[in-house]
């Protein structure tokens, strides 16, 4: 293999005159070497700006000796070095949900042609709500054709103004005998869907899956009819313009997936270009919210799949009221104590959907640390204490608990939100124990609770599992939640001294040298930390500070 | 890196270099005088160019910084600049975009870093973007009468020529070679320089057949700059 250094080795060479029959190499063949201020600015302008400099701007270093500081001073003020940050964050928080499926077809209008050369009608693909509304799943008729039949409704029920809610006993329904079963065919109405933002945009929707009950009764509560729970309740459709449902993916998933990465921007934006303290992104209570962001979390990520990603507003969850065409319109909304910056936005927690990866992600990208498994695996019953071959506490398995140790712990911080979604775990919600749940098979409690009679803490809420006497450590850390765990990061200096080594490692294009033999560089990490710490953890500050050292201005 | 890559590597690089210092002298045997092998087969392992001196361990000494490829982001952030407003386009789209997920621009669920190794891919579509972005700045300069708005033909007339206005070509190679590397050229008649201008020269020559070269043959020889500037290692790496 030839190494790396190599190649700027050959490169000089191809460029430089032909060196046969000369004894020595030029100077840059052989060491490392400053460069000139033209390819100082060059290599300035594309690290803190994305681009090369123009002409223009090489030119008027033309009779100086030296780059002047209000250069670097503006590149750090600029639109470039703000998306610069924005990637560069986004290398280790991967903020891409596109593929993770909110829509659930319990909750989506899909377009299907009732009847040969009919256009097409937005309906549920459910079955089940298909059987609700209709009597069958599957409603084919000579007369009408497929599902609610493809015809205009214009009536009904009177009891209900406002909502045309749908009655299935009435005039304006067709009701046919198929197999000996009776199904009813509603028809469709036309409705301008919440996600188009020209109002002359109008589509079909069957009457029953269009209506616009905005509340129902499930049990003795009053739930909102975009609620998961209400999904069976035959006078629940979509809601006003649709608002409880999801739509055509490109028209609602993507926008507010992509409204997701934005938010995670814009959160770098703050602390890049915007002022704030880089500890913000780890530790702000704060978030932005947009148009689709608002929409989708008011209206309809409470109708969802108990095995897809759960994404109920939290409790008292501040939601700006902004439609769902306010696309480029951002709010500024406090989430409250328990949020702890990017880390408990729904673009982080959906794309790291277990508390181990979360905290595994959060060890890598602001503690420069991973885990390593060990190389040799531990005998069953060896060690003090003796390590367990089997169970699920993996802090006593043998050869798991040298990682888990630590790992389970720092999962626990994450545990108060929920694994596979970006609800908060309220104790009035999701009491931490619930026998009910031992030995049932609900969704519910398959999804969130310990069930097996067996198990560790049957009946416990699952990242409470472990939460006892005899693991401290955990209990302590799902008591604290993220934002005391990256609080505690900061404190001890860890955040401070990997942000160092990672915007190092990204202008310097290499890593500091602070390991074992190779560790002279160990003293200018320290200094950099305490100067990032001791001057309000402040991202523009750091970046100078890299970009002004000998090495970034030596090539070899 | 794998050494099968940094070979591919190499081999573009060594490419590249030839377009700017045309050919290679072969290897002769000391003994016969015959030309000898031009490529010792064995274990991979650290090997420079023919020739070459020695060198002193780079790892030793003053530490300094690591040699980057430019990243998809960069280059899309630089045509534009270097060329004045064009860039390289697949049909209507940008091609930095067009091509991104291929040239390795992670998308942060299936890929999570990017890949900046100079694989023959990345060869390969840089050179589709050289020709292509060049193309469209040269026919641009073509039909501006103002040179100072002109991205490759800043310095010269679409008639000038090596033999005719040296001194000019000499200033617009100048001007490229600040304006894409960065990197400046002193006065006098460098080795770089002199390179350029052969290439200039050269294609000229070879467009126009040996005839009286037209504005055409000569925007060809441009673009053959152009080209081998935006190709040339020194333009990929920072």
């Amino acid at each position: 293999m030839i190494p790396r250094v190599a190649l700027p080795l050959l490169l000089g060479c191809l460029f430089a005159p032909p060196a046969r029959g000369e004894e020595v190499a030029p100077l840059y063949c052989s060491q490392p070497h400053a460069v000139d201020r033209f390819q100082l600015l060059r290599r300035l302008s594309l690290d803190l700006r994305g681009q090369v400099p123009s002409y223009e701007e090489y030119l008027s270093l033309e009779g100086t000796t030296e780059i002047p500081a209000s250069v670097v001073s503006g590149y750090l003020a600029s639109e470039g070095f703000r998306q610069v940050m924005r990637r560069y964050h986004e290398s280790f928080l991967w903020p891409n949900v596109s593929n993770v499926g909110f829509a659930v077809n319990t909750a989506t209008v899909a377009p299907l042609e009732l009847k040969a050369g009919g256009s097409s009608v937005y309906l549920f693909p459910a079955p089940n709500r298909r059987n609700t509304y209709r009597g069958s799943p599957d409603v084919d008729t000579a007369a009408n054709g497929l599902q609610c039949g493809d015809f205009e409704q214009s009536t009904f029920d009177p009891a209900h103004p406002g909502k045309f809610r749908v009655d299935p006993n009435g005039p304006s329904v067709r009701r046919t005998t198929v197999n000996g079963t009776t199904v009813y065919q509603e028809g469709w109405r036309w409705v301008h869907p919440y996600w188009e933002a020209d109002p002359s945009v109008r589509i079909k929707v069957c009457a029953f899956d269009a209506q616009e009950t905005l509340t129902t009764t499930v049990g003795t509560a009053t739930v909102s009819c975009g609620h998961y729970t209400a999904v069976g309740k035959r006078e629940c459709g979509c809601g006003p313009n649709l608002k409880f449902c999801y739509g055509p993916n490109p028209k609602v998933a993507s926008v507010v997936t992509a409204a997701m990465r934005e938010q995670v921007a814009r959160a770098v934006d703050k602390v890049s270009v915007g002022g704030r303290p880089y500890t913000d992104l780890v530790l702000s209570t704060k978030a932005e919210l947009n148009g689709p962001l608002a929409a989708w979390k008011r209206d309809v990520a409470s109708n969802l799949s108990l095995g897809r990603v759960f994404t109920v507003p939290d409790k008292g969850e501040p939601v700006p009221g902004l439609a769902f065409t306010d696309v480029d319109t951002w709010t500024e909304v406090d989430r409250g104590g328990q949020h702890a910056g990017v880390l408990t936005m729904p673009a982080f927690l959906l794309r790291f959907q277990t508390d181990r990866s979360r905290a595994n992600q959060f060890r890598i990208g602001f503690e420069c640390e991973a885990f390593e498994p060990p190389s040799q695996l531990e005998a069953p019953g060896s060690g003090t204490p003796a390590c367990r071959e089997d169970g699920t506490d993996l802090t006593k398995r043998c050869t798991c608990r040298y990682c888990h140790k630590q790992l389970e712990p720092l999962a626990a911080a994450f545990g108060p939100f929920a694994e596979a979604g970006t609800t908060f775990l309220d104790a009035t919600l999701f009491p931490r124990v619930s026998q009910a749940c031992v030995g049932s098979n609900s969704a519910f409690c398959r999804r969130f609770y310990v069930t097996d009679a067996d198990a560790d803490n049957p009946g416990a809420l699952l990242p409470w599992q472990y939460a006892d006497a005899s693991h401290p450590a955990i209990q302590a850390a799902i008591a604290a939640g993220p934002r005391a765990r990256a609080s505690a990061s900061v404190d001890s200096g860890q955040f401070a001294a990997c942000t160092v080594k990672r915007m190092f490692r990204f202008l310097v294009k290499r890593d500091m040298h602070v390991q074992g033999s190779n560790s002279e560089e160990l003293a200018l990490l320290e200094q950099l930390s305490a100067g990032f710490s001791s001057n309000g953890h402040s991202l523009p500050w750091l970046v100078e500070q890299v970009v002004s050292l000998p090495q970034y201005r030596r090539v070899r | 890196m794998d050494a099968r890559r940094w070979g591919v590597w190499g081999l573009a690089l060594a490419l590249a270099g030839c377009v700017l210092q045309g050919p290679a002298t072969p290897a002769v045997d000391a003994g016969s005088g015959a030309p000898g092998p031009s490529l010792e087969v064995g274990a991979p392992q650290p090997v420079l160019p023919l020739d070459h001196p020695p060198v002193v361990d780079p790892n030793a000494g003053v530490p300094s910084s690591g040699a980057r490829r430019l990243s998809l982001a960069q280059l899309k952030g630089s045509l534009p600049v270097v060329l004045r407003g064009h860039t390289w386009k697949i049909g209507t789209a940008n091609g930095f975009d067009s091509r991104a997920a291929t040239l390795g621009v992670p998308d942060y669920v299936g890929s999570v870093e990017e890949n900046l190794e100079p694989t023959p891919l990345y060869a390969k579509f840089m050179a589709d973007m050289a020709r292509d972005a060049c193309s469209r700045a040269l026919t641009a300069d073509a039909a501006e009468a103002d040179p100072s708005k002109r991205a490759v033909m800043r310095f010269v007339e679409p008639t000038d020529t090596v033999a005719g206005r040296p001194e000019k070509v000499d200033a617009n190679l100048r001007y490229l070679r600040l304006a894409f590397l960065g990197a400046y050229t002193p006065a006098g008649n460098p080795p770089e320089l002199a390179r350029l201008r052969n290439l200039f020269d050269r294609a000229v020559g070879a467009a126009s057949g040996g005839t009286v070269p037209s504005k055409a043959h000569l925007a060809e020889g441009w673009r053959t700059v152009c080209v081998g500037l935006l190709t040339s290692p020194e333009f990929h790496l920072y």
